[in-house]
């Protein structure tokens, strides 16, 4: 295909994440081109456990819905020494819940989706399947990428370029930037069998199992009746003959006789991992972003790589679309790099530990693990460090963007830089949850506000209309939305007069008891310029 | 402790064990166990204590005459 001379933001890299956020800019009306090296969806199952959250970032272009049909839900795991039950756990879960804590499915199914959800903005979010980037130019105003497709060279400019090519990213080595941190040595074989089971959908763990001593194990249900199963080589097993189909059978096969799944079954996919703790420092290098794997890799045991991948996409996409249509500057998509970074941080002190217990790396680690294991048996005061430590979304606090809180008193879940925990509404009959306001606009959520606040909240609306994507307000209390189930008050506290601005990917900007009208307009005005010029007709409503 | 704490005191115990090496690991839980249990109020929950200790170490439960053998293309070798 014949790639446009200019597009505003190249995106380099048609995986999970490249796609959702191509879908995602699509859905704010930026244009974007996606070049994809491969021909196709990724083959293998790759990342399989879908975080909550991640679920929630689908859900703003619409893809949640067949992700769950698709996909398994579960909740919880068992973690088993040697052939006994150690650990029995359970992730946050209610039955009132918009999403399941974790849905398994397999990665070529998100692709599909984020492609589709691309689809549905035809002439926005184009995507080139056999398309490599082979030379990145950046300049101040934007970036000129050489890409090579059906054996011929086309340069395109973008006014942005977001690498979203993997752990072996082209743009990062083209650019000169090196992914820091350390790797473990500690290596695991991944492999989907496909057998029928009537088991239930559970993180599945095995220490020391009897059919294969000295290993750590993992299963887990993807849908279509595959089991991926990942267990840990011995440090001094060749990485190349371990993933030779006759050495990999046979334990698989001992490990299913072990746990009676006597099926008939065959191998779909092998692969190996070890473990790696890296990023890069900046996110950001003037008009280039970094998303996923292309920017950090973090270990797979918490599943926080694709998770963390796609909440990359849900930072970057709306402060690009911000800044591309002119409603902020492009010093927004610092607070990226800032927040992502800082997530990455996190995500990968997290892995760390998990790795540590997953693949111990050194004699302390080893003894310490066989002794909480062996004492887990017996005292359950210690079963908790077993527990695998899930992904979960992370705190901004330490964002530029969060505004000084001014109602603590409210509790620490909904603190700015905090993901705005979601909350089951009734409007009307209607239930309505906190989190289908996000991925659009920013949101005003206001308790019982008195008239005075309640002008200035619909005042500020309106200053908004013409924006892009406008500010949203929502009014809970007497004679607005109901919280039948007590999650607003328990999550947000219930003091007439709160307003939480929250962010368009979902997390809070900033809270209030009873704010001026100075407060929220100078909380909002660097994302909506529109409030700056109305300042002095509105500012005393 | 709350489960965080413990988190953080195991990691942290770990990374002691390798520093003071395998060969004087006994030594240095021998240390640290008689100055928890020195820390206890009464004899009989140290003696509680050292008999859950020793049960959990000598245990081998009901997998320990596996026959590992069958386990084909696998080292039965724990690892060191």
């Amino acid at each position: 295909m014949t790639l446009p001379s200019h597009v505003p933001v190249l995106i380099a890299g048609g995986g999970p994440v490249g796609l959702t956020l191509a879908a995602l800019l699509a859905e704010y009306g930026i244009a974007s081109l996606t070049v994809e090296a491969d021909e196709g969806y990724c083959s293998g199952s790759r990342a399989i456990c879908m975080s909550r959250r991640s679920q929630e970032i689908l859900g703003w272009i619409g893809a949640d819905r067949p992700l769950i049909d698709t996909g398994l839900a579960w909740t919880g795991g068992r973690s088993y020494y040697r052939d006994r039950e150690v650990l029995h756990f359970q992730m946050p879960h209610d039955p009132l819940q918009r999403y399941a804590p974790m849905v398994n499915i397999q990665q070529y199914y998100v692709e599909e989706f984020a492609h589709q959800a691309m689809r549905r903005h035809p002439g926005l979010a184009t995507l080139a399947w056999s398309a490599r980037v082979t030379a990145v130019q950046p300049g101040p105003d934007g970036v000129s990428v050489e890409v090579e497709a059906d054996g011929a060279r086309q340069t395109v400019r973008a006014d942005w370029l977001v690498a979203c090519d993997g752990g072996r990213s082209t743009v990062r080595d083209a650019m000169g930037l090196k992914l820091e941190g350390m790797q473990y040595e500690g290596r695991y074989v991944i492999v989907d069998i496909e057998q029928e089971s009537q088991r239930p959908v559970e993180r599945l763990a095995w220490f020391d199992p009897p059919s294969n001593p000295g290993s750590t194990l993992l299963m887990h249900r993807q849908p279509g009746n595959v089991w991926r199963v990942d267990y840990q080589i011995r440090d001094d097993e060749d990485p190349d003959e371990a993933v030779k189909p006759e050495n990999v059978l046979p334990r698989v096969q001992s490990h299913l006789d072990m746990i009676g799944e006597t099926a008939p079954w065959k191998p779909l996919w092998i692969s190996i991992y070890n473990a790696k703790c890296l990023t890069l420092d900046r996110y950001r290098h003037g008009r280039v972003l970094f998303a996923g794997d292309a920017g950090h890799l973090v270990p797979i045991f918490g599943v926080r790589g694709l998770n963390s991948g796609l909440d990359d996409a849900g930072n970057l996409a709306w402060k690009l679309a911000w800044v591309l249509k002119g409603q902020s500057p492009d010093a927004l998509l610092d607070s990226y790099s800032i927040e992502r970074v800082h997530a990455t941080r996190q995500n990968l002190a997290y892995g760390a530990k998990s790795t540590e217990f997953m693949a111990p790396p050194d004699f302390g680690f080893r003894l310490m693990r066989e002794a909480a294991l062996r004492l887990a048996l017996v005292d359950d005061g210690v079963r908790s460090l077993i527990n695998p430590r899930q992904s979960a979304p992370i705190s901004y606090d330490t964002s530029p963007l969060n505004r000084e809180d001014r109602a603590p008193q409210a509790g620490p879940a909904a603190a700015p830089g905090q993901p705005a925990p979601d909350v089951l509404l009734q409007d009307g009959d209607a239930p309505q949850y906190l989190t289908a306001h996000f991925g659009a606009g920013f949101v005003a959520l206001a308790i019982s506000p008195d008239p005075a606040v309640s002008a200035v909240l619909d005042a500020l609306a309106a200053a908004t209309q013409d924006a892009p994507r406008p500010l949203q307000v929502l009014r809970a209390g007497p004679g607005s939305l109901a919280d039948p189930h007590g999650q607003l008050a328990l999550r947000y506290g219930n003091q007439a007069g709160a307003v939480y601005l929250l962010r368009p990917d979902g997390y809070v900007l900033g809270r209030w008891i009873a704010p001026s009208p100075a407060d929220l307009r100078a909380a909002l005005a660097p994302y909506y310029p529109s409030l700056n010029s109305t300042a002095t007709s509105k500012g005393h409503a | 402790m709350n489960p965080e704490a413990l988190d953080q005191v195991y990691t942290s115990m770990a990374q002691t064990l390798t520093r003071v090496g395998e060969s004087r690991a006994p030594l240095f839980l021998s240390i640290l166990g008689l100055s928890l249990l020195s820390r206890l109020p009464s004899a009989e929950e140290a003696l509680s204590l050292l008999a859950q200790a020793e049960a959990a170490s000598l245990d081998d439960g009901a997998v320990a005459n596996y026959p590992a053998s069958s386990c084909a293309g696998a080292d039965p070798a724990r690892p060191t």
